[in-house]
């Protein structure tokens, strides 16, 4: 009894070991670039949260509507500390396109924009009214606004002594450097890579994890690739780069802890004699 | 068939075939080509040079003529010529980048290539390749950092050549490149580089106050609806105009101004709204309405360098806040 007993136990642990094992992969969770949503059934397209920073003058939003005649009535909010209006109305008898990120795309007939300034710290909501061409209340939709300090998930990003901006090219002639990536509140780090051209639009990851540790720039940033008009074409275009300046590009992901998105910051560094 | 009359019918054969073997070859035409080059204007942009290859097509046939006196047929030649003019390659005559700048290349039609500015010389036609790319200012410096070839079932060449610049300081370059044919040297191109300094910008106001208190660009707001105005220009600069704006026409949003002396009284505008149409009364038509969050009066001070006596304008914002 004692011997099937230990043998219950082996093959339940080993079951559960297998089980571990053989456990079907947790789907990536699709990570939401923006919180921009499409409401097919109202055909409104409008962003559910936002970032509003006391620093600056005003932030802005558009309010995307799919059908002829909708408009949006009015923006109330919850508090006097915030103040919201529709400063811009553009209405059009054909419709206009817009990508708001890789997933979603609208064609509108009035993009409305909704201005908010803040005039304290907090976490309000702004409810916008949508009505139909006959001035009958279609929708509404809500719009949580984070008023914070300042909406830049960055402290500071420093190579040496060096301070990197994003999206920008930051010239140096220091061959190498700590790469440190300092995070605002309410901000999360998720990567920080060095990475490396597969062309002239796209990274690959060349070293993982490279915050706080010496960066040794790329002395060499030469690159191959090539492109066909259409997929039927039987002729090709073949490019191949080789910079006289090399660059070091930075992959940083981050992770807003409010707005509950996803964003990548690209830093270039580009060596110069 | 006896023997003899085989062997004439053979001779026969032999000689017609001879014959038309002879004529054929007579008959063949032979060509030539000779190419010369010529570096002129583009014919489409004045901005633009282009490498002319100007063909001659020569073709030389044999006849027989039949010359009296010698009384025999005489071998010939007729040249027929005929030419070609092609675009073998295009490129920009000039180019104005910016001191310190080293771009990246963007997206797949962009070729900075860690340089400040690039140039792309167009090749049409297969057989040209472009080799020893140089400057003419050893501050200024160049370097070719892309290509790309065209392939296809019936042609191999490289189509675009990138050239990319980079300096440290400003100055002007001649940078220069050749040209081959098949191999051969043909023509050296030149496209004039100019790098520019770049230009920080200079305050040219000290500060402005209004009702008092001092205007800043991130706290441009205000709930006195009229009051003094006082500027106070940067060291250097002279006032030459005041003006205050008083109205927007609400068709174009075009501002209205009023002209005052420096510390006068202004009052400002309550107005926000205008709506601008495009296409009216076509089926594009569209439309802005803007409705700002604050009424905005804004502020054009025209100033003097005192030095170079250019003048410049100055713009502020004063945004009311609703009373209520």
């Amino acid at each position: 009894m004692k011997n099937f007993k230990r043998q219950l136990i082996m093959v339940f642990a080993f079951a559960l070991f297998a089980g571990m094992l053989f456990a079907p992969v947790n789907a990536q969770a699709k990570t939401k670039t923006t919180t921009y949503q499409y409401d097919k059934k109202n055909n409104v397209c409008s962003r559910t949260a936002m970032r509003v920073a006391l620093n600056q003058r005003y932030e802005s939003t558009d309010v995307y509507l799919a059908t002829s005649g909708d408009y949006v009535a009015g923006v109330k909010t919850s508090s006097p500390n915030l103040i919201a209006k529709v400063t811009t109305v553009n209405t059009t008898k054909q419709t206009y396109s817009a990508q708001l990120n890789d997933n979603i795309s609208v064609n509108y007939y009035n993009r409305s924009e909704i201005t908010f300034l803040a005039k304290a710290k907090g976490t309000y909501t702004a409810t916008v009214t949508i009505k139909n061409k006959n001035g009958k209340k279609k929708c509404t939709k809500k719009i949580k606004i984070y008023a914070t300090n300042d909406s830049y998930p960055f402290a500071s990003v420093t190579y040496g002594k060096q301070y990197l901006g994003y999206g920008m090219n930051n010239t140096t002639s220091k061959k190498s450097g700590k790469l440190s990536v300092k995070m605002n509140p309410t901000f999360k780090l998720k990567s920080v890579d060095v990475c490396k051209f597969v062309d002239n639009e796209t990274l690959k990851v060349a070293r993982k994890k490279a915050n706080n540790k010496t960066l040794k720039l790329d002395m060499s940033t030469k690159y191959q690739f090539s492109y066909k008009w259409s997929e039927s074409d039987t002729s090709e275009n073949i490019v191949d780069v080789n910079y006289m300046n090399p660059v070091t590009p930075v992959r940083v992901v981050v992770y807003d802890t409010l707005l509950k998105t996803t964003v990548t910051y690209n830093f270039y560094l580009v060596y110069v004699k | 068939m006896n023997k003899k009359k085989l062997i004439s019918f053979g001779t026969t054969l032999f000689l017609a075939a001879a014959l038309v073997l002879g004529m054929q070859i007579q008959t063949d035409a032979e060509e030539t080509q000779t190419h010369t080059y010529k570096l002129e204007q583009s014919e489409w942009s004045d901005s633009r040079m282009r490498l002319m290859e100007h063909t001659t097509y020569t073709e030389t046939y044999y006849d027989e003529l039949y010359d009296a006196e010698t009384d025999s047929y005489v071998k010939t030649p007729y040249t027929y010529e005929y030419t070609e003019d092609s675009v073998a390659l295009e490129y920009e005559k000039k180019h104005e980048f910016t001191v310190g700048m080293a771009d990246v290349n963007y997206s797949n039609y962009s070729f900075y290539g860690g340089g400040g500015g690039y140039s792309q010389i167009d090749i049409y036609r297969e057989g040209f390749t472009v080799q020893n790319v140089r400057s003419s200012n050893k501050n200024i410096k160049v370097a070719l950092t892309a290509t790309r070839r065209y392939k296809s079932s019936y042609a191999d060449y490289i189509s675009d050549y990138y050239i990319s610049y980079f300096a440290k300081k400003a100055g002007k370059a001649a940078v220069s490149f050749d040209v081959y044919k098949d191999g051969k040297f043909v023509q050296t191109c030149s496209i004039s580089v100019i790098a520019k300094g770049y230009k920080f910008y200079k305050p040219v106001i000290k500060n402005v106050k209004y009702a008092g208190k001092e205007l800043y660009y991130y706290d441009p707001f205000t709930n006195k609806t009229s009051g003094k105005l006082k500027v106070t220009p940067a060291k250097g600069y002279k006032i030459v105009s005041i003006e205050y704006t008083t109205g927007i026409d609400a068709k174009t949003g075009d501002y209205t101004y009023k002209k005052i002396k420096n510390n006068g009284k202004i009052k400002l505008i309550k107005q926000r709204k205008y709506t601008r149409k495009y296409s009216e009364g076509t089926e594009y038509e569209s439309q802005y309405a803007y409705n700002s969050l604050f009424p905005v009066t804004q502020i054009r001070i025209t100033l003097q360098n005192k030095k170079t006596k250019e003048t410049v304008e100055d713009y502020e914002y004063l945004y009311t806040l609703n009373r209520k």
